[in-house]
């Protein structure tokens, strides 16, 4: 076992050729795991160290010591979200928008270890089944009414049942009440030690609203009216397809305390959030060059070089944000032989695959299923990882044998680095004697074809940075793409959500990555590095939020332009 | 000619309830549905059905077609499901984009069309010809998406005049609303002007060349007379079938156009909406425009009546 590594990664970035004021960050990694609270609040550990150019950039971007008050931020978004209901959508605009307005009751700091936001702090049972979780007291909700643990029963009692991650608590759920205005207590059938994790904000998190919208709405979307929420920033408007405004919400109740990722103190300094939707690319690179917006939440790097060396822009290199993932079919077909996925596994490069989807400097190599930044991550099992070995496979497939029945890749050009990396998985595998046939269809198509077992053999993705194993989908559930749900898997995850002590979490999933390695149930390709696309005008914005994850703009300010 | 209208006029029930069937069957019968824009990419299975079932996705076919086209007549066309809004106002939302960038584009491809077919004609094989052919065909080659990022490169970009995308409405912001549509119209526009104007031009030369033409001149006639009066008027008749047709090449150029420049019409809401499965949204869309290209050509046939006097229709 080697958890937290103590050198930075081999794929350390090189930057400079493609943008002078480009900042490039690299891991250092952790050394020993952080202790959880008995409760079993999620421990995570990672620091991130600016080395070479990249120090000197932040410099630049630091440099307005004094904050600005007033104006207003213009994100281009990739597209229009379908409202704003943080309970029901984990799409990640709906994320990046609706956390400046919700809050949840906890979130992540700057090391992504769980910590309170509207909760004041949590106590647990002997028993580990019983939670009691104290809320801060005088937070307004942007209606005016006052915060208090009816609004949470009713939030908690929405979301459980539509939340993939209320889903994974719904097993061991027996209750939860309103002891008092300032107190909840949610009562388990069995120890659940990643509960503040599972309650925290992410994608589809347990936003917390008044209990009076939510009678109103029901298991409903909100309506407009109802992105009512306690966060620095409120819903004003929002026009389909044209934008979505935010603006300050004056009467915040901030925490008191050193803003550290997620967590601490919100100044909501802008005036306004405003939210474009711009689905083409070219697009929206050319709305930041001049100057229409200052931030953009996606940008690939073929559009990186065309902003060459812009002073108005600045562009982040990042800590890795997902790692690509080939994912075998292991329900039905040909990938249902555990052989023949071993024989995938074993053909695999995972380099190739980086250089067409992402390009140099843009992605590392990294055997752990978890990311390197958090306290979860591990090399267990490397020598299986990224063997591209066509002659070890050509074996296995013989010892299977495999009769060159096609296997059947879907891919779609919606997302091209997804299709790239299909397309070297294609040549790979060609090359081990496996006989491929790649369907190219439209995103909505292949979600169809994902749930149809008999339809498909492989695909290609990514898994999207989670600070907690069991906040992947993909690990905590069984009817995820791939249906990976052995006897083995559920054993382990159960220990994984259950365990107390992190020790214990931690060892169960080591046990994971190795089951992975040892099932196959999808190829992990390389950790894909996050890059923000900023104006040169923003200010305090990568210090002030995990922008690797999605980006608050809580914190940062615009200097005139 | 008012029977003949009728009769048109009632011609478009037929036609839009084939449509209407083939508009229904085709976003129906490709796979998808709007559970992934919805939910996002990260949902399970069961989420997915669950959403499904709720929205009534799992029922029939004919049964939701029946549902649908009854309500349609009534001309409901039923709820977004991703924009939670009526179809008939998220549509009529567009309509103002949309209709104005295609009425610019079509009165700046016209506004350079004619003149330079005209003069083309009128001076074969010399330097203006030539040089308008030129750049006639460069705007006809020239895809007006490339167009446009070149446009925004220029004049956004580099020289900071104008948005790079977006839209203001004419009512709310008249000087913005021109601001944000001169490049979306120039880069529409253009690529139509080239080929109207190789029209005109054929036009004018073939009839340039008629005997009426040579009488006017025989009769003494000035040139611009003649031209303007005479030549220009019945060249003008084959260019308004291709007007016609034009404009429902640009009512399909605007789809990306308004994408490029980030324009929120019509066009963009059904490529989004084919990719989000937003099945009410797509049907009642190409009804729409169904309608406004048979409405279209009902206009054009009874403008040859004026253009043209021997054209007739009916008995009156």
């Amino acid at each position: 076992m080697t958890r937290g590594k103590q050198q930075p990664n081999s794929a350390s970035v090189d930057t400079t050729e493609h943008r002078i004021n480009r900042r490039t960050v690299v891991h250092t990694g952790v050394a020993g795991a952080a202790g959880l609270a008995a409760a079993g609040a999620m421990g995570s550990i990672g620091a991130f160290a600016n080395t070479g150019s990249g120090s000197q950039a932040r410099a630049v971007l630091s440099q307005d010591a004094e904050p600005v008050t007033g104006g207003r931020l213009r994100i281009a978004s990739t597209g229009q979200p379908a409202g704003l209901d943080m309970h029901l959508s984990g799409a990640r605009t709906v994320a990046m928008i609706g956390w400046n307005m919700y809050e949840a009751l906890y979130t992540f700091d700057a090391e992504y270890e769980t910590v309170p936001m509207l909760a004041e702090g949590h106590e647990v049972s002997a028993d580990g089944l019983t939670t009691t979780i104290t809320l801060r007291q005088g937070v307004p909700f942007h209606n005016g009414e006052m915060m208090t643990a009816a609004d949470v029963v009713a939030s908690f009692e929405r979301w459980m049942p539509v939340s993939s991650l209320g889903l994974a608590i719904e097993p061991f759920f027996e209750a939860i009440t309103a002891v008092d205005d300032a107190t909840v207590e949610i009562r388990l059938t069995s120890p659940v030690a990643a509960l503040p994790s599972l309650l925290a904000r992410q994608a589809q998190g347990l936003s917390i609203h008044p209990a009076s919208v939510l009678e109103t709405a029901g298991s409903d979307q909100l309506p407009n009216e109802g992105y009512i929420g306690t966060g620095p920033y409120q819903f004003v408007e929002l026009q389909a397809d044209q934008y979505t405004l935010l603006s300050r919400f004056a009467d915040y109740a901030s925490l008191d305390a050193p803003n550290s990722g997620y967590a601490g103190a919100k100044a909501a300094y802008l005036d306004e959030l405003e939210f474009v939707p711009v689905p083409d690319e070219a697009a929206r690179v050319a709305g930041l060059q001049s100057g229409d917006y200052h931030y953009l939440e996606e940008i690939i790097p073929d559009q990186i070089a065309v902003l060459g060396d812009d002073p108005n822009v600045a562009i982040e290199i990042l800590p890795p944000r997902s790692y690509g993932v080939i994912t075998l079919n292991t329900a039905a077909g040909l990938m249902s032989d555990v052989t023949i996925r071993q024989a995938v596994l074993a053909c695999i490069g995972v380099e190739a695959s980086g250089q067409v989807t992402h390009g140099e400097g843009y992605f590392e190599l990294g055997p752990g299923i978890m990311m390197p930044q958090t306290a979860w991550t591990s090399d267990v099992s490397a020598e299986l990882y990224n063997q591209n070995d066509p002659e070890a496979a050509a074996a296995l497939l013989a010892e299977a044998g495999y009769d060159g029945t096609p296997v059947r890749i879907v891919a779609t050009m919606e997302d091209l680095g997804d299709y790239n990396a299909a397309l070297v998985a294609q040549q790979q595998m060609e090359a081990a004697g496996f006989v491929i046939e790649l369907a190219v269809m439209d995103e909505a198509t292949l979600d169809e074809n994902l749930e149809t077992d008999d339809a498909w053999d492989m695909s290609t993705g990514a898994y999207v940075f989670r600070p907690d194993p069991v906040l992947i989908a993909a690990f905590a559930s069984c009817t995820y793409d791939g249906k990976w749900c052995t006897e083995a898997k559920r054993a382990i995850m159960e220990r994984v959500l259950t365990e107390s002590e992190f020790e214990a979490r931690f060892a169960a999933f080591e046990e994971l990555q190795a089951l992975w390695y040892e099932e196959a149930p999808a190829i992990k390709l390389v950790n894909n590095y996050g890059v923000a696309a900023l104006s040169a005008r923003v200010r305090n914005i990568i210090e002030s939020t995990h922008f690797e994850l999605e980006p608050e703009f809580t914190n940062c300010w615009l200097t005139e332009g | 000619m008012t029977a003949y209208i009728i009769r048109r006029l009632l011609l478009l029930i037929p036609v839009l309830l084939i449509v209407g069937v083939i508009a229904f069957m085709l976003i129906h019968l490709i796979p998808g549905d709007p559970t992934t824009a919805l939910l996002g990419r990260d949902a399970t299975q069961e989420q997915r059905a669950t959403l499904r079932e709720q929205m009534g996705l799992n029922d029939p076919l004919p049964v939701q077609f029946v549902t649908w086209i009854t309500d349609a007549v009534r001309l409901d066309f039923g709820d977004s499901l991703f924009l939670r809004m009526p179809v008939t106002e998220a549509l009529f939302d567009r309509v103002q984009p949309t209709g104005l960038l295609t009425l610019y584009s079509l009165s700046l491809a016209i506004l350079i069309a004619i003149p330079s077919g005209v003069i083309a004609a009128v001076r074969p094989n010399s330097v203006a010809d030539r040089l308008l052919m030129v750049m006639s065909i460069s705007g006809a080659a020239i895809p007006g998406f490339f167009f446009g990022i070149l446009l925004i490169l220029l004049f956004a970009v580099v020289l900071g005049w104008l948005p790079s995308g977006g839209y203001a409405g004419i009512g709310d912001d008249p000087v913005e609303h021109f601001r944000y549509m001169v490049m979306p119209t120039v880069a529409l526009g253009f690529s139509s002007a080239g080929l109207l104007a190789r029209l005109v031009r054929s036009a004018m030369l073939d009839v340039l060349h008629q005997d009426y033409v040579r009488t006017a001149y025989a009769k003494g006639l000035g040139e611009r007379y003649v031209v303007l009066k005479h030549a220009l008027r019945n060249a003008t008749i084959p260019a308004l079938t291709v007007i016609g047709t034009l404009l429902a090449t640009l009512l399909g150029g605007t789809v990306v156009i308004e994408t490029v420049f980030n324009i929120p019409g019509m066009g963009r809401l059904v490529v989004q909406s084919v990719t989000r499965r937003d099945f009410q949204v797509v049907q009642g869309a190409v009804l729409m425009v169904a309608t406004i290209e048979v409405l279209v050509m009902l206009i054009l046939d009874i403008l040859y009546v004026y253009v043209d006097p021997r054209i007739r229709y009916g008995t009156d």
